[in-house]
């Protein structure tokens, strides 16, 4: 193989990953932007994508649309069950204390995803074949080409209904502005389940087209989410578009990283390259998301 | 229309409104004056049911609100521009004066809600070339308008306005003023907080006097201008400039 074809095969699987953290990162900001806090439920909900999937796909026997639409619709009603259940009934609204509630959800949910699923290593099938398709040279598995593709959707749907739809106009000037956006009769509440929701269906997204080309297992999403959050703040905290970039940006890096220097250190490089941009640029690559928050 | 019954509002036990009671009748322009920290934006965050830790009556148009939510009252028609403008910054103008319409926007078409935007942009000439720059982009007189315009979008039937002079120059002011009395003779009815005692008297018909969360002095505006307490203590600076 040349080092060409090399390259464009660590910067396409690099992409095929980053494309995962930028829906995990995109999930973490929505819920940043209307509450201030990170949600470290986020992790699991995308495990919890990957394991419905299994129990809908293989123990039920339903076919992969169907099993792909009802896996994303249970967990964004988890998404929203976490933040009715446990996020809205708190008696304080300190950002720490949020933050810690939802630690306890996330510890909760994964008990619970070990009690129903077990400890064991599961898979899932690719959605159409494992013939690598070669594109520049570099083989490439049909289910990054779904990954890719199912991303790009997602970042135009999200962009739509964020900037086209009364809902999402109203979750955005929320958080920019909870108290306005009350005195205009917005629900503020509600608009926080929506986000909880919202990012539920990112997580489950994620999990559901990873997991065909890696494995799965209850927590399976911890790895991914830390990867995912790490993405986010490379990009931004609280940036959407940052978190794409940020995402993407990682993935790709990480990828050449393990493949030119060394596959040992490959979860370490994340990290690295997120402390080096933190060291230089704090706030992120594009700055925070513009939230105002008390 | 709108009747404030011994209203006490709390900040952690700390009290900032003690037994205000106040009434606001169709038509009129009411104006709320009193010194920095009187409680005059706590008393309109009850009315706008924004503020929670609260005790005493609200009656608007003979029902009892007082444990109506947020929502329910701007669908009512009871709608605040708020203090220091609250703009949703880094969305558009247009976008700011769409969420005034947030809760009438299912009702009416994308045709509707752009005419009535066009409007308030009728009204405030100078929003007009600006729909599709951010707010935060925009100078004080101009965010104070999209404000007014983002109220105005909820169609109001009574509009609380706190402050809406604060920080303005003083022609933007008068322009202002002129707004609200125009309002007024929209057959809308205006509750309009200030500090800017004279110019607020001027357009008023009745006024009362807030101190440290009590109501201390109420009557017709004219007679509100001639009290010598009322003067020396809220009109002084504007006389001596006269
Ligand atoms: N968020 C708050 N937390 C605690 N105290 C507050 C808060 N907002 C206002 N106060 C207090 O309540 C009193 C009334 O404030 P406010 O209604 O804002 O007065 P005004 O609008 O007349 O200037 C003041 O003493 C102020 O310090
Ligand atoms: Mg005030």
């Amino acid at each position: 193989m040349s080092s060409e074809t090399q390259l464009a095969q660590f910067i396409i699987s690099g992409i095929t990953t980053g494309s995962i953290y930028a829906l995990i990162a995109l999930g973490f900001c929505i819920i940043h932007n209307a509450t201030g806090i990170v949600n470290f439920a986020q992790v699991d909900f995308v495990s919890l994508g990957g394991l419905m999937m299994y129990t809908l796909l293989l123990s039920l026997g339903l076919p992969l649309i169907l099993s792909f639409a009802l896996a994303v619709l249970t967990v964004t009603a988890v998404g929203a069950l976490v933040e009715r259940l446990a996020i809205r009934p708190a008696r304080s609204r300190a950002v720490i204390v949020l933050i810690f509630i939802t630690i306890g959800a996330s510890i909760f949910m994964r008990g619970g995803f070990k009690v129903l699923w077990g400890k064991n290593q599961m898979a899932l099938p690719h959605f159409s074949g494992e013939s690598p398709l070669v594109i520049l040279g570099a083989a490439v598995l049909p289910q990054s080409l779904w990954i890719l593709f199912i991303t790009l959707a997602v970042v135009g749907l999200l962009h739509f209904f964020f900037s086209r739809t009364r809902i999402g106009k109203a979750i955005r000037a929320t958080s920019y502005n909870p108290r306005a956006a009350a005195l205009m009769g917005v629900n503020v509440n509600r608009m926080i389940l929506f986000s909880f929701a919202l990012s539920g269906a990112l997580g489950a997204v994620a999990g559901i087209i990873i997991v065909p080309i890696t494995t799965l297992s209850y927590e399976i999403g911890v790895m991914l989410g830390l990867k995912g959050f790490a993405a986010a703040v490379l990009g931004g905290y609280g940036n959407s578009i940052g978190a794409v970039i940020g995402g993407l940006l990682l993935g790709v890096l990480e990828s050449l990283g393990a493949g030119l220097i060394s596959s040992t250190y490959k979860d370490v490089m994340a990290f690295a390259i997120l402390v080096t941009v933190l060291f230089v640029k704090p706030s992120g690559l594009l700055g925070y998301g513009d939230s105002e928050r008390r | 229309m709108l009747e404030v019954r011994n209203l006490k509002a709390y900040y952690r036990g700390n009290q900032a409104l003690k037994d205000v009671s106040l009434e606001v009748n169709q038509g009129e322009i009411v104006c709320l004056i009193g010194a920095n920290g009187a409680g005059k934006s706590t008393l309109l965050n009850c009315i706008s049911g924004v503020h929670e830790d609260q005790a005493g009556q609200i009656l608007f148009e003979g029902a009892d609100i007082t444990l109506a939510t947020a929502q329910a009252r701007v669908k009512m028609g009871i709608v605040q521009v708020p203090e220091n403008r609250q703009l949703f910054g880094p969305l558009t103008v247009e976008e700011n004066l769409e969420m005034g319409a947030y809760l009438r926007a299912r009702r009416i078409s994308s045709a509707e809600l752009n005419r009535e935007i066009q409007g308030i942009m009728e009204r405030f000439p100078a929003l007009k070339s600006r729909g599709r720059q951010r707010a935060h982009s925009l100078s004080g007189g101009e965010q104070q308008m999209v404000a007014m315009g983002r109220g105005l979008m909820s169609n109001p039937r009574l509009l609380l306005l706190d402050e809406p002079s604060l920080g303005l120059a003083p022609i933007l002011v008068r322009e202002v003023f002129r707004t609200v009395e125009e309002l007024r003779n929209e057959a809308r009815t205006i509750l309009l907080v200030e500090q800017n005692a004279l110019g607020a008297l001027a357009i008023s018909q009745r006024a009362y006097v807030l101190e440290t969360g009590r109501v201390t002095l109420s009557g017709s505006a004219r007679d509100l201008a001639e009290n010598d307490g009322v003067r020396r203590a809220f009109l002084g600076h504007d006389v001596l400039a006269q």
